[in-house]
């Protein structure tokens, strides 16, 4: 029997995100998709944070979107407490919008510029507790914005009266509002000042613990990663290549992507810069535009042979970790 | 233990009233406040604020009737000596007021009148609190006169009243029309997008002045005027407001479009579906505000637009039905005694001055709005 | 000792805004010697970029007005050059590469234009010569086919190939000095990783001086012999780099580096600074930092403390920067 608690709170199976495009001259057109997403596949527990890293179009942003069907999944299977949500509707996601939320990357966008703090806090509210009165919601409001550390007078004031940490507290309490078990963190302090990152981290820890929150965090700041997440995914071209908790992909990574990733990472510290050793990958990362018959890192990888351009590696558990370490490469055991 | 325990609930509550003593700057403020700098900006604002009031109360002023006609004073030149003449036709001594010279003279139905609604109601109030405080005492012809002997400033304050309503409501059914018809096919996109925005491309393939031409005609007719006046609409005029309305909305619709197509790609927008907001819910509450900038400024150069065609239908007779006047009509009329014999230059000039200050004080205000609106000058 | 290279002293640059006259650099002195690498810290706002533009005389006037200070390059006041002396400086003598590489590179003209102009301009290459040293740059910066994909135009390459031939444009003279601000903020690690190392291997083997502006302590720490760091407009303290990281003196550059997590992890709770960034129309009274400085006394909400010098040959604006110290070292272990 399956105790209630281990059932996984998000399930997401084979997720793929092709963007169709038509490109070339009128008469010579060339018809093809963009794999955003590729074949993600992952599940999340609740309380848990899982940190998707990579570099910018791996589609680490897109598969966030997916599951929020804010983009229509292209294919896959998507179960948020046990139910199918891949592809729903507006109106049949809607009440799933309660358990699911997000934290967007630009404090300065992702808030709307005519509105005031209570009007966004509270507009969550709004939709989902229709009953609510006035009063009654901006008691709420002041509640979420006192929890997320901003002071609640501050009802009455405009986004671009705050600063960019601020505005960011004001995103969470937004996504807080409808009391969420899962909140997809896009980049949520890459666009903040270093001084003011840690504020916004620890913040996040701190209602995770009080709420019971999951997250995905998804940064392509991989010292952040490891320090929120239980799990880390490594993305690269729409695909997950290696995932494992977080202590253990920094300290033992296998797929060749992941150690360049990791060895490429600037340290704050001028004694181990000047002696440590890089893997300095070559060229750029590929467009997903294109079908790789076989590995899709075999192009950059340091280590590639013969076999990883015939065939797709897939995402296999690694011996003598339970099979929660996984990669996705033919020699992650050597 | 002095203090009970508060519950976070009453908490709040008492930090309610707090709150709400701290009022943000909104972006409309903060417009305000760089507009306030704009000279040219504030003088045509004030400019416009003055015409609007002069024109609201103008049965207030010391003014000749409008509509008496005295052939001895046909095409008669502006005059200063005296500047203040004593009038005798619809006043008297003591002050009382004849309702039905007023009737032929201001064109203000009297109160037994079936016809007379609230603003004949309003008007005659005016006129009964001139009578208390100018008594008899009118303005001298400083306009001049045209060729029935009818009073050019009076006339001038009269056609302020239309040409005014017919910028302002005709611009304000555009925006209406074209506000949601842009922001939501622009937000739908696609193939919804590409069929609103074909129909629209149709209607400007239209030369929509034979739609007017045809609209008025068949309005002349006059069993469609009794039609309409079973629905209470009596002048043409008010056809005029929703027509013009109809025609302009198309290039605000255009222009919606393209803000929204770009805005929808925020990530508030975003951020809105991801906590359940409906399609109209984005739309009006989080697309349209932001597009407000756009719209006022768009607004400000719709109005004079919307005044030249009335003036030019007016022009072409199409328009203002006499004895109604309109800064078109007047401009018409004035035009129309050039002869090579004479030049009542005053029957041009002034009507020409209140129509062109109209416009270019309009002009200026929606520049200095742009100024004022436009976030990319902001230093935040 | 070398003899400075640019002399930048007590440089002072206000913004005449809306909400009045901000001082966005207030005060600013440091030197750059021959071949050498000058990090400057700081995070949006503290005034880095701004001083930088203010030295290349590529601050938009108005808003911006430089109110003081000299910029001494070569014998020269650069703050007092005409435009057309400036220009002939820029590209030969200092080059710069920013941020975005798409609003240095003009979108029309194929990077060969772009490359040859500049040569044919300062150094008076004939167009064959100039077509061939453009090649050689850019297989110098690494990009594959130089001699095919210079006929390219800027936006066939990728943001790292970007930046590449933005960083051959700016050697292609053979600067004595290159400014690079945020040179890879909007590039992916690995690509980071890529242009760090060519950076560093181009001043080597051309001995050009380089003022590095960054917000990344990993990137400054890669990188850098000398480090300033920026703070509202004012430098707050300038080290050595070793010094810098293992025994800051002021407050705030301690504060950013036990902010950031760590890559070999095991950090716990972080310990960020408390508090907003600072309005640079309503700078706080004294040192702009105190409201959120944990080592604040009583003086720094009066006084605003002068940048001194430390007991290991930096320099930093705290009064109690021996505190400061101690604690470093205590806690960055």
């Amino acid at each position: 029997m399956i105790k209630a608690s281990d059932a996984p709170l998000l399930e997401v199976r084979d997720l793929k995100v092709h963007f169709p495009f038509r490109r070339g001259s009128l008469f010579r057109p060339e018809h093809g998709f963009i794999r955003a997403v590729d074949g993600v596949s992952f599940s999340l527990r609740e309380g848990e944070t899982l940190g998707l890293v990579g570099e910018s179009g791996c589609g680490k942003s897109t598969t966030a979107r997916a599951v929020l069907n804010l983009i229509p999944p292209t294919f896959g299977e998507v179960c948020l407490e046990g139910e199918p949500i891949a592809g729903l509707s507006d109106t049949a996601m809607l009440p799933h919008r309660q358990t699911m939320q997000m934290i967007f990357q630009d404090p300065f966008a992702s808030l709307n510029p005519r509105m005031t703090v209570g009007r966004i806090v509270g507009e969550p509210l709004k939709i989902f507790r229709p009953g609510m009165d006035r009063e009654g919601r901006a008691v709420e409001v002041m509640r979420l914005l006192d929890m997320v550390g901003l002071n609640p007078r501050f009802l009455n004031r405009y986004p671009h009266e705050f600063s960019g940490g601020q505005r960011q507290r004001i995103g969470i309490a937004r996504a807080l509002a409808v009391g969420p078990k899962l909140i997809f963190c896009d980049e949520p302090v890459s666009a903040l000042d270093v001084s003011i990152q840690a504020q916004i981290v620890n913040l996040l820890e701190d209602l995770q613990t009080q709420l019971k929150l999951a997250y995905v965090f998804i940064a392509h700041d991989l010292s952040l990663v490891r320090h929120i997440s239980d799990m880390v995914g490594v993305m690269y071209l729409g695909r997950i290549v290696e995932i494992a908790p977080a202590d253990e992909l920094y300290r033992n990574p296998r797929h060749p992507y992941t150690k360049a990733l990791l060895s490429a990472v600037p340290v704050a510290d001028p004694q181990i810069e000047r002696t440590r050793q890089r893997i300095v990958l070559t060229g750029d990362v590929p467009s997903p535009d294109r079908v790789y018959p076989g590995c899709p890192f075999a192009d950059r990888c340091p280590q590639v042979r013969d076999e990883c351009r015939k065939s797709p590696p897939k995402l296999e558990g690694i011996a003598g970790t339970a099979d929660v370490h996984q990669a996705a490469c033919f020699f992650a055991r050597d | 233990m002095t203090d009970a325990p508060v519950t976070a609930a009453e908490k709040y509550a008492r930090l309610l009233a707090e709150a709400q003593q701290v009022r943000g700057t909104s972006l409309g403020r903060d417009a305000w406040r760089r507009l306030k700098r704009n000279r040219a900006a504030m003088i045509a604002l004030g400019y416009l604020f003055l015409i609007g009031i002069g024109a609201l109360f103008t049965p207030l002023w010391p003014l000749q009737a409008p509509r008496m006609v005295r052939s001895d004073r046909a095409f008669a030149a502006p005059q200063f000596q005296p500047a203040f003449t004593q009038t005798t036709t619809w006043i008297d001594d003591s002050g009382a007021i004849d309702d039905d010279a007023v009737s032929a003279a201001f064109g203000i139905r009297a109160a037994d009148d079936p016809k007379s609604g609230w603003f004949d109601a309003f008007n005659r109030q005016l006129l009964r609190l001139r009578g208390a405080i100018f008594g008899r005492w009118e303005a001298a012809s400083w306009c001049g006169c045209d060729m029935l002997g009818r009073d050019l400033l009076a006339r001038l304050f009269w056609g302020a009243r239309i040409s005014l309503v017919v910028g302002l409501v005709a611009g304000l059914v555009s925006l209406v029309i074209g506000v949601s018809y842009g922001a939501t096919s622009g937000y739908l996109g696609g193939t919804v997008d590409s069929l609103m925005m074909r129909f629209v491309d149709v209607l400007y393939s239209i030369p929509f002045i034979f739609v007017v031409i045809l609209l008025i005609t068949v309005l002349d007719d006059p069993e469609v005027k009794a039609g309409l006046s079973s629905w209470g609409i009596e002048n043409r005029i008010t056809i005029f407001f929703f027509v013009v309305g109809a025609i302009y909305w198309l290039t605000m619709a255009r222009v919606v479009r393209g803000q929204v197509l770009s805005l929808k790609q925020e990530q508030f927008v975003e951020a809105a579906r991801t906590i359940g907001c409906n399609r109209r819910r984005i739309i009006f509450l989080h697309l349209v505000p932001n597009l407000l900038s756009i719209i006022i400024v768009y607004l400000t150069l719709t109005i004079p637009r919307v005044m030249l065609f009335e003036a030019f239908l007016s022009f072409l007779g199409l328009g203002v039905e006499a004895p109604d006047v309109s800064w078109g009509v007047l401009a018409n009329e004035g035009t129309q005694s050039i002869t090579a014999v004479h030049i009542d230059w005053w029957l041009v000039v002034y009507p020409g001055l209140a129509l062109g200050s109209t416009l270019f004080a309009l002009n200026f205000l929606g520049d200095g709005l742009r100024d004022a609106l436009d976030p990319r000058l902001k230093n935040r | 000792m070398h003899k400075p290279l640019l002399q930048v002293e007590d440089l002072r640059v206000e913004f005449h805004t809306d909400d009045g006259v901000v001082r966005a650099v207030d005060g600013v002195s440091f030197n750059v010697a021959a071949g050498e690498t000058l990090g400057i810290a700081g995070e949006s706002g503290s005034g880095k970029s701004v001083t930088n533009l203010a030295i290349l005389g590529l601050l938009p006037r108005p808003p911006a007005r430089i109110v003081g200070g000299r910029a001494m390059f070569d014998g020269r006041d650069l703050l007092t050059l005409s435009q057309p002396e400036l220009r002939r400086i820029r590209g030969r003598r200092v080059a710069m590469i920013f941020q975005d590489p798409m609003t240095s590179l003009n979108p029309l003209l194929t990077v060969a234009e772009q490359l040859t102009e500049m040569t044919r301009l300062h150094l008076g290459h004939t167009p064959r010569q100039a077509l061939d040293h453009a090649v050689t740059m850019l297989e110098k910066v690494g990009i594959p086919a130089a001699g095919r994909r210079v006929h390219d135009y800027p936006h066939q390459f990728s943001g790292g190939m970007r930046q590449r031939v933005m960083i051959a444009m700016a050697l292609s003279c053979k600067p004595d000095l290159l400014i690079a601000d945020e040179p890879t903020t909007a590039l992916d690690v690995t690509i980071q990783a890529q242009i760090l190392e060519l950076i560093r291997d181009l001043q080597r083997d051309e001995g050009t001086a380089v003022v590095l502006i960054t917000h990344d302590l990993g990137v400054m720490a890669n990188l850098c012999r000398r480090v300033a760091v920026m703070y509202a407009g004012r430098i707050v303290e300038e080290s050595s780099v070793d010094e810098l990281y293992s025994r800051p003196h002021h407050p705030y550059t301690l504060g950013l580096l036990r902010s950031r997590p760590r890559l070999s992890g095991g950090d716990g709770r972080l310990r960020p600074i408390d508090g907003q960034p600072p309005d640079l129309s309503r700078l706080p009274s004294g040192c702009a930092f105190h409201p959120r400085c944990p080592f604040v006394v009583d003086r720094c909400r009066v006084e605003r403390p002068a940048l001194l010098p430390t007991p290991f040959e930096g320099r930093a604006a705290c009064f109690v920067s021996k505190e400061v110290a101690a604690a470093a070292e205590v806690e960055l272990d």
